[in-house]
């Protein structure tokens, strides 16, 4: 959680530093290419004015003073220099008021330059007559700063006959005005553009992970099985955030549900445990004791053996529910033989048959269905073994398919023992029996897992029965 | 006398098996692997197997590949799984049949006796006469459409009667071949055979069961109106 806020906040970060800098970038680009050289014709203009007013309106001979003067009141940084060529030794000069090396002689106006060092062959091509456009080194920084710089190289020069003798002036404009106008507005600017962006990224940043801290915390919650935690007690935006929120709750909810019909199951599931076991226990003590003989001996024998079966048929039921509660077991959708495979199923209880004394008749069409091969075999198994159960010497049994054209029909019915009326619509409930007596080898689970199943695949299951003279299962199945 | 060879690594199963098929007359060779099992066919032949599939070491599907493939023996796989997993696998190893832990013993003694019949067919295993047909390897006899379940006895009778339609079978040819001992007393014959005439009146078989005194009987077909 923590781990988002922050990289949250580090992204927006970058964002705002990366946005500065392309903007600085392109800014200084457009200054280089167009902003510059304009800023130095113009200034180079003024220049040549300047020039043309020290050479017509100050009077020969009055002398540099007078032009010093003159060029003081402007809003310019201005320095004249004369003299020189001499020797002509490139390199360096620095400026300074008066006369200094090199047989040059400097007069400042205006505010004082911070740098005043310049080349002397720039000093000595204006002296002569050039004109002198500005420092390319604040261009080369292509930097706009540099069109701030303090520098006498930052400087437009032209020749200025003053008295006779060639002067170089150069000029510039004052900086300090414009810097304290322009630079502290963009500066300002900048700042408060950074740090307003800064303070709603962190507020929002919080604003968007604070509600997830909040969901891992329900998440918890119910994995510890805590299902009174309540989710929706925090507010929860409309976005996807809140609609976690609400699945989360859903979850919750069916999480819940299934919670309290497991713990329903396994009290049901052990009930039908214990009493077998007790019994089988009770049952093979006596036959161990020796306490019992005879009709009586076989007949503890023969509770034992049932209650044992009553137990295995329980286990493989309870197998195949798992599978059915843990949603693992998706249906594997093919083409089924359905009478073959009901023949099978049939041919499976021959032996039982043949000792119970029940006739079973059966007649399929010759259908194919597009179903679960396994899960059908096991309804059509439950369905068989109920009949053959609660039937006895002398009943019958009847197993008939019929294709229906879109729907195929399967009915299973018998002239046994039927099942009374009001017992009718719980029959397919988990764990009921209509009566302990009736089903002493059943689990209770046959019927439910049939209807599970055949829901499972599309279709439907009925039931009608009346007791004395027998049950008729119906199951549709779609094509 | 048929050889049965269990496969079996639980003693208590296998010793069940074993006690259920001596005492109903099968020769028992019972293992608890299956290394033990095939050091016994170097030398030994079986007609039939009944082999678990959870077994340490080799299990119960290699077994029956190498039985059901190479030495031609019929298996009946026992599984404690559902049927839902280990029926394909095993019909795909070679199995017979298979039968699901735990299981009736006499559900298990049948299955062996099916699997026998099966490994040595009757010559003809489907006859049909005046609409009824029957079907010798799953005891089943069909009429107009519906097909019926017969207890053993009964439809090897009706087999017997169906060989030779409209001629008389004699009550020892029955007694051999349904019960395999000419000394079966005429009154069980009877009862069965009585049995199985109500049955096929029930069906609305046009076939009636005549008694030639004091020879056999006879296999006839029926007008409609003689039915009673």
């Amino acid at each position: 959680m923590d781990m988002l806020y922050k990289r949250f906040i580090a992204v927006l970060f970058a964002v705002v530093a990366v946005s500065l800098a392309v903007s600085l970038l392109a800014s200084n680009v457009l200054y280089a290419v167009y902003s510059k050289p304009k800023m130095n014709e113009q200034m180079l203009v003024t220049a040549e004015n300047l020039k043309d007013a020290l050479e017509q309106d100050i009077p020969a001979g009055s002398g540099l003073t007078v032009a010093m003067d003159m060029l003081d009141a402007l809003d310019y940084q201005v320095v004249l220099v004369s003299g020189g060529g001499e020797d002509g030794t490139g390199g360096e000069v620095t400026l300074t008021e008066g006369p200094f090396n090199g047989g040059y002689e400097a007069h400042f106006a205006g505010i004082p330059f911070e740098r005043t060092t310049m080349e002397q062959s720039t000093l000595e091509s204006v002296l002569s007559g050039g004109v002198y456009e500005g420092e390319d080194a604040a261009v080369a920084n292509w930097f706009m700063m540099g069109h701030f710089m303090n520098d006498v190289r930052n400087t437009v020069g032209v020749p200025v006959m003053l008295g006779g003798e060639r002067h170089a002036l150069f000029i510039k404009q004052d900086s300090s005005l414009m810097f304290s106008e322009f630079h502290i507005i963009l500066l300002v600017f900048f700042v408060t553009a950074v740090l307003v962006s800064l303070i709603f990224i962190i507020v929002m940043s919080r604003r968007l992970t604070e509600p997830l801290g909040r969901l891992r915390t329900a998440a918890n919650e119910i994995r510890r099985e805590n299902f009174d935690y309540d989710i929706a007690s925090g507010s929860y935006s409309r976005d996807e955030i809140g609609q976690l929120a609400v699945s989360l709750d859903a979850m919750k909810g069916q999480l819940q549900e299934n919670h309290r019909m497991r713990q329903k199951f396994i009290s049901d599931v052990t009930h039908d445990l214990q009493s077998p076991l007790v019994n089988i226990q009770g049952y093979a003590k006596l036959l161990e004791d020796g306490e019992v003989e005879g009709g009586e001996a076989r007949e503890a024998a023969s509770v034992v053996h049932s209650e044992a079966k009553r137990l295995s048929s329980l286990a493989s039921q309870l197998m195949l529910l798992s599978k059915f509660d843990h949603q693992s077991y998706t249906a594997k959708m093919e083409p089924v033989r359905l009478d073959g495979q009901i023949r099978d199923v049939i041919r499976v209880f021959r032996w039982r048959l043949d000792e119970s004394g029940i006739d079973l008749s059966y007649s399929l069409d010759e259908v194919t269905v597009e179903s679960d091969s396994d899960l059908l075999w096991n309804v059509w198994d439950n369905l068989v073994s109920n009949a053959v159960k609660y039937s006895s010497d002398g009943d019958e049994i009847a197993v008939t398919l019929k294709d229906m054209g879109d729907h195929v029909e399967v009915s299973v019915r018998d002239t046994g023992m039927g099942i009374p009326e009001d017992a009718l619509d719980k029959v397919f409930e988990r764990f009921y029996r209509v009566d302990a007596a009736r089903s002493s080898e059943g689990s209770g689970l046959g019927l439910a897992i049939v209807l599970e199943t055949v829901e499972m695949l599309g279709g439907t299951i009925e039931v009608d029965s009346t007791p004395g003279a027998g049950t008729e299962f119906i199951v549709k199945l779609w094509k | 006398m048929n050889k049965v060879m269990v496969v079996e690594d639980d003693a208590n199963i296998r010793n069940l098996v074993v006690l259920y098929l001596e005492r109903n007359g099968f020769d028992v060779a019972d293992f608890g692997d299956a290394d033990g099992a095939l050091r016994h066919l170097e030398d030994e032949e079986v007609d039939i197997a009944v082999v678990d599939v959870m077994m340490p070491g080799m299990d119960g599907f290699e077994l029956t590949r190498i039985l059901s493939g190479d030495l031609e023996t019929p298996v009946i796989l026992l599984t404690a799984k559902g049927q839902l997993d280990d029926k394909e696998e095993g019909f795909t190893a070679g199995a017979e049949d298979y039968i699901v832990k735990p299981f009736e013993p006499k559900e298990l003694l049948f299955r062996i006796r099916a699997v026998l019949k099966r490994a040595h067919p009757v010559s003809d295993t489907r006859l049909s006469f005046a609409g009824v047909t029957i079907d010798r390897e799953h005891y089943e006899v069909e009429v107009m459409g519906r097909t019926h379940m017969l207890p053993v006895k009964e439809l090897e009778m009706l087999g017997c009667l169906m060989e030779t339609p409209e001629k008389v079978v004699t009550r020892e040819h029955i007694a051999e071949s349904v019960w395999g001992d000419l000394e079966t007393s005429t009154y069980t014959i009877n009862t069965h055979m009585n049995r199985l005439r109500q049955k096929l009146g029930r069906f609305g078989a046009e076939v009636r069961v005549l008694t030639v005194r004091g020879v056999g009987y006879r296999l006839e077909q029926s007008a409609l109106e003689d039915d009673a």
